[in-house]
């Protein structure tokens, strides 16, 4: 077991059961209000994004890098390729980046009609939360695959694998 | 830019276009409310944020209509050709332009004082109507857009899921085959979509030779297109 395993769990733990559920609450707040159609839409397309983002990362990427922590194999002594799903992951992560800032533009340009408290606060709960804790994760993640001797061991297996 | 005036009443161009609606007087009117404008190509005609002095029409030439997107990048929005009329909307709405004008090659192009434009609306419904018809097919045309752009996102989301699945689960032996089987119903939480969407994709995909379903065996066919699909950033 690696000792990096403890720290991956904290990180899951405050991604998962701290940022999420927070920035899916803000999302049931948003949707119970009456927003223009821009904006409707592209909560719409955040929040899919967001949801899609959250179940693959739930079911395949963290149980993957924990297995990986743990020098586990699949049955069939297969691993998983953790650094394809890192860039799917980020790919996902550019794309809501990008529909946050079509959402801070839409509130630049309409900070004089209207408030927009809530739409606000999901802004910032996506650049002050959401950002600075994926960096920090997506970071932790690119030194342990140069640094840890079993992410080394995992990708090898996995290029050994694709090569087969 | 070079100068030159072309007669309406003459201008091949006008038919087929809004101002086919005006009477040989206004169109005689007309002549006197325009300049003729000659852009080489790669010219600006007008640009993004700039205020609407005029309504542009083009008499030859093409022209594309650019707007700079988030990543700064331009973005065509579409493309004009003769008889095709520019900065209308900016004009109606009394709003700055939110695009450009570049010319694709060397362009003519009359440019139509404002107020006259307006007077013409004012005094002859046909045009006015002809106008607000114009109007509603680039409405058309932009919901159009919409629609297709959101189709886009969620056929993006699908290949990321289905890419996601091939990097967590690998293939079988055969190299195609995801090593794993997951229902109609987990994909499209996936996928982050309805699950009728997400079964409509599914068919999508295998029509277009990225993938072949049998039961919940799903087998990679063209991995490349799949990763295009999805749009990953390198």
């Amino acid at each position: 077991m690696c000792n990096h395993l403890e720290t991956s769990k904290k990180f899951i733990e405050e991604i998962t059961h701290q940022a999420y559920p927070l920035i899916e609450l803000q999302f049931i707040q948003l949707f119970a209000e009456e927003n223009d159609w821009f904006v409707e839409d592209l909560l719409s397309k955040l929040q899919n994004e967001f949801r899609s983002l959250i179940t693959c990362e739930k079911t395949m990427v963290f149980p993957s890098i924990l297995k990986v922590f743990n020098k586990e194999k699949s049955e069939d002594g297969s691993a998983p390729n953790v650094m394809e799903m890192m860039n799917i992951t980020r790919n996902k992560e550019s794309k809501m980046t990008l529909l946050i800032e079509e959402l801070k533009t839409y509130l630049i340009m309409n900070a004089q009609v209207f408030q927009y408290n809530e739409l606000k606060y999901l802004v910032q709960l996506f650049e002050q939360m959401f950002v600075p804790l994926k960096l920090k994760w997506n970071k932790m993640i690119d030194q342990r695959s140069e640094s840890c001797a079993c992410f080394k061991l995992y990708t090898l297996n996995t290029i050994n694998q694709n090569q087969l | 830019m070079n100068l030159s005036l072309h007669s309406c009443l003459s201008c091949q161009v006008k038919h087929g276009s809004v101002f086919d609606a005006l009477t040989n007087d206004e169109l005689r009117g007309l002549d006197g409310h325009k300049s003729c404008a000659c852009f080489k190509k790669g010219q600006y005609v007008f640009t993004e944020h700039g205020m609407p002095m005029a309504l542009y029409c083009v008499h030859a030439g093409k022209i594309k209509i650019t707007r700079t997107g988030l990543d700064g990048k331009e973005q065509i929005v579409r493309l004009a050709k003769p008889g095709d009329i520019l900065g209308y909307r900016a004009i109606v709405s009394n709003e700055r332009y939110q695009c450009s004008a570049v010319a694709l090659e060397d362009a003519s192009i009359c440019i139509i004082d404002k107020q006259y434009f307006f007077s013409a609306m004012e005094i002859n419904s046909k045009f006015a109507f002809e106008m607000l018809k114009k109007i509603g097919q680039d409405l058309r045309t932009a919901e159009a857009q919409i629609v297709s752009l959101s189709q886009k996102n969620i056929r993006e989301r699908m290949a990321e899921a289905i890419l996601f699945l091939k990097a967590t689960y690998g293939f079988e032996t055969d190299q195609q085959t995801l090593n794993v089987r997951f229902s109609r119903e987990e994909i499209a939480d996936f996928a982050g979509t309805s699950t009728e969407s997400a079964i409509r994709l599914l068919s999508e995909f295998s029509h277009d030779g990225l993938i072949s379903r049998e039961g919940k065996s799903i087998k990679v066919l063209n991995l490349p297109k799949l990763i295009k699909t999805a749009n990953l950033i390198e």
